[in-house]
């Protein structure tokens, strides 16, 4: 199954007990989607923060696999990277993500991302693959470069997409 | 895709003019039937590919083109080592030596039909599938290095078929000069337990039956004839490939403006073919096409055991 879009609570401004309505007009909601690339498939993420929108991208490209609601956040394990710009940075995370899960035969639901210029540091939170209960649609050969942009946009925020080889 | 763009060379034959930092025209192959549906983005594509270093006599794109990753699907393109000519990772992509090999049975339908559910659960249950699937081999450090510079010759001297496979086999089942201290140890550390694997996506191992022939000659070179039943197996380097891909496909978008090469789309990330990376590139991608031909080897092995 493949999910075509979502909206995470964590790292939104706008989600905060006691946030205004007016900030909710100001800020960019966290969110993941979808888009099409003959072929493949393209994962976009926005938010307020370029981590965020970093963390919702990689949201969108568990959800190339798997729903990531169904995803327990039973372990937790640390990713870093680093690159000479943030569009590169962006392929590189998702790339990192990619050799995680098989590595470790892992899939995951949560991310937190910080990031230092163009270095990355992130938590990943998740469980053991199960094709019983996840049923993988795909596996991920890579992120590409292909229609890959990390930028501000309005509302106040940050988009971060790229192309994936699946 | 808009034709006035194009200047027709012949039925199937267009062309698109040496402009702009193109260094050589671009040639498309497709009926005019087949020119109208095509996606506009093979014409931004394959005239992106005519601007890279050491490009010789145009850029081609074949009747299928479509959409890719930098070059368009369906794209050909050749590159002069002396002239600067570069390699390119973006326009290679993940799925290194992805290919397949078509096993004779020596069987016919009627003797596979009693047992069709019987044979598609074994073989289901012997060959590894899908995300996550590991199969029964380990390899340590010296085991893979032997994998990734022997091929499937290194797989049939493990018992994992006869040396009269190697024959029929692209390279003989052996890429030479591969260099596995050009293959990242991440790709490595995702490669010791998937030989054996069938992957994902659109890699399959399919029970066929040949139910034309469009070349009779060809076919019957290949000891094929109507009614044959044939094993079909489609994959590629698996994730040791995948990870190939994804590491030089970034060091060279990243190191490109220090080779004096400006992309015109990042997807085309490449290095000069006379360059260290472009080098290392090669070599790694030798290694990767080894462990393609041996993993098509053990498959092929574990097809035989069911």
């Amino acid at each position: 199954m493949r999910v075509d879009r979502g909206i995470a609570v964590a790292q939104c401004m706008a989600d905060l007990p006691g946030a205004s309505a007016a900030m909710d007009r100001r800020v960019m909601h966290s969110h993941w989607e979808h888009f099409d690339h003959g072929a493949d498939i393209g994962v976009r993420g926005f938010a307020a923060t370029k981590a965020g929108a970093f963390e919702q991208a990689a949201l969108a490209l568990m959800a190339v696999i798997t729903d990531p609601a169904d995803v327990r956040q039973r372990d937790v394990i640390d990713i870093s990277c680093e690159a000479p710009d943030d569009e590169l940075l962006l392929a590189h995370w998702l790339n990192a993500i990619v050799s995680q899960m098989a590595l470790r035969r892992m899939l995951f639901g949560r991310f937190e991302v910080q990031l230092d210029g163009h270095r990355l540091s992130a938590q990943a939170w998740g469980e053991p693959a199960s094709v019983q209960r996840h049923r993988p649609a795909v596996e991920v050969k890579g992120a590409t470069c292909t229609a890959l942009r990390v930028a501000p946009v309005e509302p106040e925020g940050w988009l971060a997409q790229t192309v994936v080889d699946v | 895709m808009d034709l006035k763009l194009l200047t027709r060379r012949g039925p199937c034959a267009w062309e698109i003019a040496q402009q702009d930092a193109m260094r050589v025209p671009a040639v498309i192959y497709a009926s005019e039937a087949l020119m109208r549906e095509m996606d506009d983005k093979v014409r931004e594509q394959i005239v992106n590919v005519a601007a890279l270093p050491g490009i010789v006599g145009a850029a081609y794109a074949m009747p299928d083109a479509h959409w890719g990753y930098g070059f368009p699907i369906g794209g050909v393109a050749a590159f002069d080592a002396e002239a600067g000519g570069v390699v390119s990772a973006g326009g290679v992509g993940f799925d290194i030596s992805c290919g397949v090999r078509c096993l004779h049975t020596g069987l016919v339908r009627a003797d596979i039909t009693p047992v069709q559910q019987a044979l598609a659960d074994a073989l289901f249950a012997h060959i590894p599938a899908g995300l996550g699937s590991t199969g029964g081999i380990r390899l340590n450090s010296e085991q893979m290095h032997d994998m990734l510079t022997g091929g499937a010759r290194w797989a049939v001297k493990r018992g994992w078929g006869t040396d009269a496979d190697l024959e029929r086999i692209e390279e003989h089942g052996q890429m030479l000069h591969a260099k596995p201290g050009c293959v990242s140890e991440q790709a490595k550390r995702r490669q010791r337990e998937e030989m054996g694997t069938l992957g994902s996506g659109n890699h399959y191992l399919e029970v066929q039956e040949v139910t034309a022939l469009f070349d009779a000659a060809i076919a019957a070179a290949y000891g094929l004839k109507l009614g044959d039943i044939v094993v079909m197996i489609h994959c590629g380097s698996r994730g040791l490939g995948h990870q190939i891909g994804s590491d030089f496909l970034l060091r060279m978008a990243g190191e490109a403006p220090s080779h004096g090469i400006s992309l015109p789309d990042r997807e085309l990330a490449c290095a000069p073919i006379r360059s260290d990376l472009g080098q290392e590139y090669l070599g790694a991608m030798r290694a990767a096409i080894n462990c393609a031909l041996a993993n098509r080897q053990i498959l092929t092995h574990l097809v035989r055991e069911v």
